[in-house]
């Protein structure tokens, strides 16, 4: 059965829905909320600085950079890939859609990829907007491979996160994007903040972080602590490819699961029953 | 085309339907039964949207939960209701055609021309949520028959619906199965499934309590306590022989043309209106059952079922 012509379908079909003003008004909101928030800590500085910006702030601007626009994407995603079976029950359209052969996997595919696009979207521009203010306030080195760096973790996250909670809204459909928010404070920061764990190895941080160290050089300010510590603590770094691949394999491996999940439910609407 | 096999299906510890038998050949059906009996819970099962928690459901001879390209043939109108703020009925019917494998210029001309069929030509460009109930009614039923099914389900298709839009409704199911098309028609009023002449599955309570022709069902009904609405020509005259030839327990006239007649024995109602529409001109419009004859009719099914009542034509 082909399946790929109805999940682009069932694609643009959601970001066409999405043209209103208020998911419009999020997006941007989402947009421009790290380059804003950077600004401002930047202007702070200066001012609390007497007109001079400080050097730590230049230390500090990429992580700060890196961890404002995962903020806004992560938030994205919540809203976006968590509601997929949720959205289509509470709209009453689940028995429009599922009565299609191959409905349920489609509107999964499809759902999947429009909120890969737009949270990557939100990514790309909010990123973009960053590191411009990187290289005009603090005057940053090689703002072009920062720029990619960053373009390419926030690509891989929000294919994995989207995966992610894809599949937790196809297990847990009225709480989908609590128990998205929860997974992701307490599996992906809490446990994996866990020194010498192997746990922290399985959380979805910890490789997209390697991935980031491993193309743009380490980004945390120096008094988080060198990199040296880091690999204490941590262990030793694989090569960038390896987690490449880790996150890729998860990402398929998630939605291969959300496509069992969502065909194996029997999902139906109060006003059905 | 549909065979059930002992299927039972419980909502935890709710029943859905159960134990129901059925083998269904192509045709046109009409699923009658009162609200909550279990009438969309079969559609589901059928379209293998539920999977029975007893029995074996076929569709097409093969499981609908387990190959769900037989939806393909299947053409489902759904009761719920369905409208989005910015998608028009275009949009939408070519979205659930592409849904079906098409690529987007065959989708879009087969939306076009099944909202054409049925008459939405002049507001296929606008926003469904500025649509009328009838219009939404007729997009649903446009994104079910777009992709040319072999087997047409609709789940109470009249709900909503004004005098004209009931009538444009029935006029199209006609159409529909004079072509020699399945249809299943789900509905809790049996006047609005009669005007299609199926062959009925009276369910009830998730039992399948009665399944036959027209006539067969006419034979339950016509010795069951029911209301009979009657317009006519001249319905103080016609109400008066009647009183004067059959048991009648109430009479109640509604305007100047049309009464409501209450009787044990609406067979004797039916024989003798011929007879008297030739020997006094009196012209009958129209003799319809009330909505009650539903519930009147599952009832006497109800009592057949639990053995306080002959069969009859209960099969």
């Amino acid at each position: 059965m082909n399946y790929l012509n109805p999940a682009l379908a069932t694609c643009l079909f959601e970001l066409k829905r999405s043209f209103s003003f208020q998911r419009m008004a999020v997006t941007v909101v989402l947009c421009l909320f790290p380059p804003t928030m950077l600004l401002l800590l930047i202007l702070g500085s200066k001012f609390a600085e007497n007109g001079q910006i400080p050097t730590e702030m230049v230390d500090y601007s990429t992580f700060l950079s890196v961890f404002l626009v995962a903020l806004v994407v992560l938030l994205s995603l919540l809203l976006w890939a968590t509601p997929n079976v949720y959205s289509e029950l509470e709209g009453k359209s689940w028995s429009f859609v599922a009565s299609r052969p191959g409905g349920r996997i489609s509107v999964y595919l499809g759902k999947f990829l429009a909120s890969v696009v737009v949270s990557y979207g939100i990514a790309f521009i909010a990123a973009t907007a960053c590191v411009i203010l990187q290289k005009v306030l603090l005057n940053i080195l090689e703002p072009m491979k920062i720029w990619l760096s960053m373009n390419l973790v926030f690509f891989l996250a929000s294919l994995i996160y989207s995966a992610l909670f894809s599949t937790i809204g196809t297990i847990f459909i009225k709480r989908a994007m609590l128990v998205g928010a929860a997974f992701l404070i307490g599996f992906d920061v809490i446990l994996g903040l866990m020194p010498n764990a192997i746990i922290n190895k399985l959380t979805v941080r910890f490789h997209l972080q390697e991935i980031g160290v491993g193309t743009m050089g380490w980004f945390f300010p120096t008094d988080i602590g060198p990199e040296s510590e880091y690999r204490q603590i941590f262990g030793e770094a694989w090569p960038t490819w390896v987690h490449v691949l880790v996150v890729l394999g998860a990402t398929v491996a998630l939605m291969a699961f959300g496509i069992y999940v969502i065909v194996k439910r029997e999902y139906v609407t109060a006003d059905e029953t | 085309m549909i065979e059930l096999a002992g299927v039972t299906k419980l909502y935890k510890t709710v029943i859905g339907v159960n134990d129901i038998h059925l083998d269904l050949q192509p045709g046109t059906y009409g699923l009658l039964g009162p609200n909550g009996s279990g009438k969309t819970t079969l559609i589901n099962l059928i379209l293998g949207q539920l999977r029975p928690t007893l029995g074996e459901v076929k569709l097409f001879g093969e499981d609908p939960w387990l190959n769900s390209s037989l939806l393909r043939q299947i053409g489902l109108c759904p009761a719920l209701e369905v409208s989005y703020p910015r998608v028009s009925g275009l949009e939408w019917v070519t979205y659930m055609v592409q849904l079906h494998g098409f690529g987007f210029a065959a989708a879009r001309k087969r939306a076009k021309d099944s909202l054409d069929q049925l008459g939405l030509t002049h507001a296929m460009d606008r926003a469904m949520s500025s649509y009328s109930l009838g219009m939404r009614q007729r997009a649903k039923i446009a994104q079910a028959i777009a992709h040319d099914p072999d087997l047409l389900i609709l789940d109470e298709p009249f709900n909503g619906l004004d005098p004209v839009g009931r009538f444009e409704m029935t006029r199209f199911l006609k159409e529909w199965a004079d072509k020699k098309r399945s249809l299943i028609l789900a509905s809790h009023i049996l006047h609005e499934v009669e005007a299609v002449n199926p062959s009925f599955l009276l369910i009830s309570g998730g039992r399948l309590l009665a399944s036959g022709s027209p006539q067969e069902v006419r034979e339950i009904l016509a010795d069951s306590p029911f209301t009979l609405r009657i317009v006519s020509s001249d319905p103080k005259l016609l109400s008066n022989l009647l009183i004067q030839n059959c048991e009648l327990e109430s009479i109640e006239f509604e305007g100047n043309d049309a009464f409501i007649a209450a009787t044990k024995r609406a067979s004797e109602v039916y024989e003798l209106l011929p007879s008297i529409t030739r020997e006094y001109g009196i012209k009958i419009r129209e003799v319809s059952s009330t909505d009650d004859s539903l519930n009147t009719l599952f009832s006497t099914l109800m009592r057949m079922h639990r053995g306080e009542m002959n069969q009859g034509a209960v099969s």
